[in-house]
């Protein structure tokens, strides 16, 4: 279904091998593991576009994408020189972390599998969101050896276009652009529909942020989003810019997509709800810390026996966290909002934050414990919260299963998405000279 | 006897109703942990979302029992034979019989954390008690005929408000309203009737 980390790696360097007169691959620097990381050149225009796959190594569509575009401009000229771009794909930015979700990549993806065989690096752990921000408000430069591999390519490239590759979970795709050109946002919106995939129309990632067009947000200053992840948490700045940020020194113009993997009705259901929005928000903002403040709890009482170095840990405290800077943006967010019907979708998309939440936070917790008690690491009262662990996991992935849909995208619909909103985007800065 | 597996369930359910009426009760709704309410009533956190789905489902179930208690006290005066004031009396007996229960103060500080979330969360319905008086009074005797809806739905969430402040002051401040003290106040409001 998905590739592995060593299958992309692979196949990139097979695509490089059969067409050498346009492919060159090259080593850019070193995960902190210390794998290579590589990457693939293609073509020879004055202008380049820079593509990277897994930032966030639970969301791996990518992988797939970025051997399918590669493929498209290393074959087809008018994509590359025809419009003056060479191509540069970073296959897998965080090939330690994606390793770390690869139990899932085969399928069938449940939710359940996929929560079980779950990681996503905490904040800090992300190279995504490990750049520099250099204002003393929100000031971070804990960058990781993959941030610093990414911006040495960056700072040498100055890429017109830059494209992240991200997944969303439930429903439907949204865009995000840090500013872009006059229709670009409905550019996307037409790739999506040609495509069949619904578009996401309630924010779950972007509660608050600008639209350009519907389901396409626009990147707030990195200030901004430092400040909100801190909100409702003891610290006062969890990450640091993201690679958008960053390659706006050069001009660059950066879309994410975030394709879901599973299909929901209600993701661009735009009909009432029966419910104003201020009320779904605060009534999400209850849920979140409810079911964080049982989270929190379990976790304190694991913490003490647990001896197995993992970046779990890290990532565990991090999505309970999370949950309190959500559920303070989403009580903010009511208050700034006249009071007004929500639409289906937006209560839909509301709903996903709080299963998604807990789940990540419990499969980790599972994974964390199952891990020490393999290394022998499992003492009765280890074994009690176990028990209970699992228990929960359980019926958090049974209410999941009832309250949200399981019908996942075929993963070819899903790169066609991503391909082709790249193409549709390098295809307007493009023609704008 | 081995219980079926829904007798099962609903005792759990009653169990856990029990030990959360406890807990939040003394700690408040935020402090109450689920790992203290699930093992004061021997079960387990994951028995709690099972069974109720959330935290905040727990907590409407415990105020729905509550809810189902004051329809008990109220259910004798569905008797279609008795008048408006003999509705409006009986309404304050059983209030007055809240105030003064063993378990009154419990009840009001779980009161004050239901109107808490509610502030918080506004998609918890109001469990007011308001719908079912109106649904007492409709077609009952006065001295004037009788009682439209228009004027059940008067006089209903003023009789509620009325006596559910009195119940307040019935706790917070013991012996300062009695019994023929709810009567009258309830009986005062037939003045509403006229508008």
């Amino acid at each position: 279904m998905i590739p592995t980390v060593d299958q992309v790696v692979s196949e990139v360097e097979k695509l490089a091998a059969d067409l050498p007169e346009v492919c060159r691959t090259r080593r850019i620097g070193t995960s902190r593991l210390g794998e290579p990381l590589r990457m693939l050149s293609v073509g020879h225009g004055r202008r380049n576009a820079l593509v990277v796959g897994c930032p966030h190594p639970n969301e791996p569509i990518g992988l797939r994408t970025v051997l399918d575009l590669a493929r498209r401009v290393a074959t087809t000229p008018e994509l590359r020189e025809g419009m003056d771009f060479s191509w540069h794909f970073v296959p897998c930015i965080d090939p330690d972390g994606t390793r770390l979700n690869e139990g899932w990549f085969a399928g069938p993806l449940t939710i359940r599998s996929y929560h079980e065989n779950f990681y996503r690096p905490a904040f800090e752990d992300q190279p995504e969101w490990t750049f520099p921000v250099l204002d003393e408000r929100a000031f971070f430069d804990r960058t990781l050896p993959e941030t610093e591999a990414l911006a040495r390519v960056i700072d040498e490239l100055r890429p017109r276009f830059q494209y992240s590759l991200h997944n969303a979970n439930f429903g439907g795709v949204f865009f995000i652009l840090n500013g872009g050109l006059p229709g670009m946002a409905e550019d996307l919106g037409r790739v999506a529909a040609d495509q069949r995939v619904p578009l996401s129309l309630g924010p779950v990632d972007t509660l608050g942020w600008d639209t350009a067009a519907p389901a396409v947000y626009l990147m707030p200053p990195a200030e901004t989003l430092i400040e909100a992840a801190a909100r409702g948490t003891r610290d006062s700045v969890r990450h640091g810019g993201s690679s958008a940020h960053y390659a706006e020194r050069y001009g660059t113009t950066t879309l994410i997509t975030e394709v879901p993997f599973w299909h929901d009705a209600r993701a661009d259901d735009l009909s009432e709800s029966g419910r104003s929005y201020g009320d779904t928000l605060r009534h999400t903002a209850v849920e979140l810390r409810d079911d964080r403040g049982v989270l929190s709890d379990l976790y304190e009482q694991m913490r003490p026996w647990l001896v197995v170095p993992t970046p779990m840990r890290r990532s565990i405290a991090d999505t309970l966290a999370t949950a309190l800077s959500a559920a303070a943006a989403n009580e903010a967010v009511a208050d700034d909002t006249p009071e007004r019907p929500a639409t289906v979708a937006e209560t839909f998309a509301a709903s996903t934050l709080v299963h998604m939440l807990r789940l990540r936070a419990s499969g980790m917790m599972r994974r964390q414990l199952a891990v020490e008690h393999a290394a022998g690491n499992q003492p009765p009262e280890s074994r009690r919260i176990r028990r209970q662990v699992d228990e929960l996991f359980d019926t958090w992935c049974a209410a999941g299963e009832t309250e949200l849909s399981q019908d996942p995208f075929p993963v070819r619909q899903l790169v066609c998405v991503q391909s082709e909103a790249a193409l549709a985007v390098v295809r307007r800065l493009a023609s704008c000279g | 006897m081995r219980l079926t597996r829904s007798q099962s369930r609903q005792r759990n359910r009653d169990a856990l109703i029990d030990a959360a009426l406890v807990e939040m009760a003394e700690r408040g709704y935020q402090q109450a942990r689920l790992d203290d309410i699930a093992e004061r009533a021997e079960l387990t956190t994951g028995a709690v979302y099972s069974i109720f789905g959330s935290k905040r489902n727990l907590l409407l179930a415990v105020v729905s029992r509550y809810a189902d208690e004051l329809d008990g006290h109220l259910a004798e005066l569905s008797d279609p034979r008795l008048s408006l004031s003999e509705v409006l009396t009986g309404c304050a007996d059983a209030f007055h019989q809240v105030a003064t229960a063993s378990d009154a103060r419990r009840r009001f500080a779980f009161e004050l954390e239901l109107a808490g979330l509610m502030l918080r969360d506004p998609t918890v319905l109001s469990l007011t008690t308001s719908g079912r008086l109106a649904e007492l009074f409709v077609g009952r005797r006065h001295k004037d005929g009788e009682v439209t809806h228009e004027q059940a739905e008067q006089v209903a969430p003023a009789l509620a408000a009325l006596l559910g402040g009195l119940v307040r002051r019935a706790v917070l401040e013991p012996g300062t309203v009695d019994l023929e003290y709810f009567r009258r106040s309830a009986l005062a409001l037939t003045c509403l009737l006229r508008t």
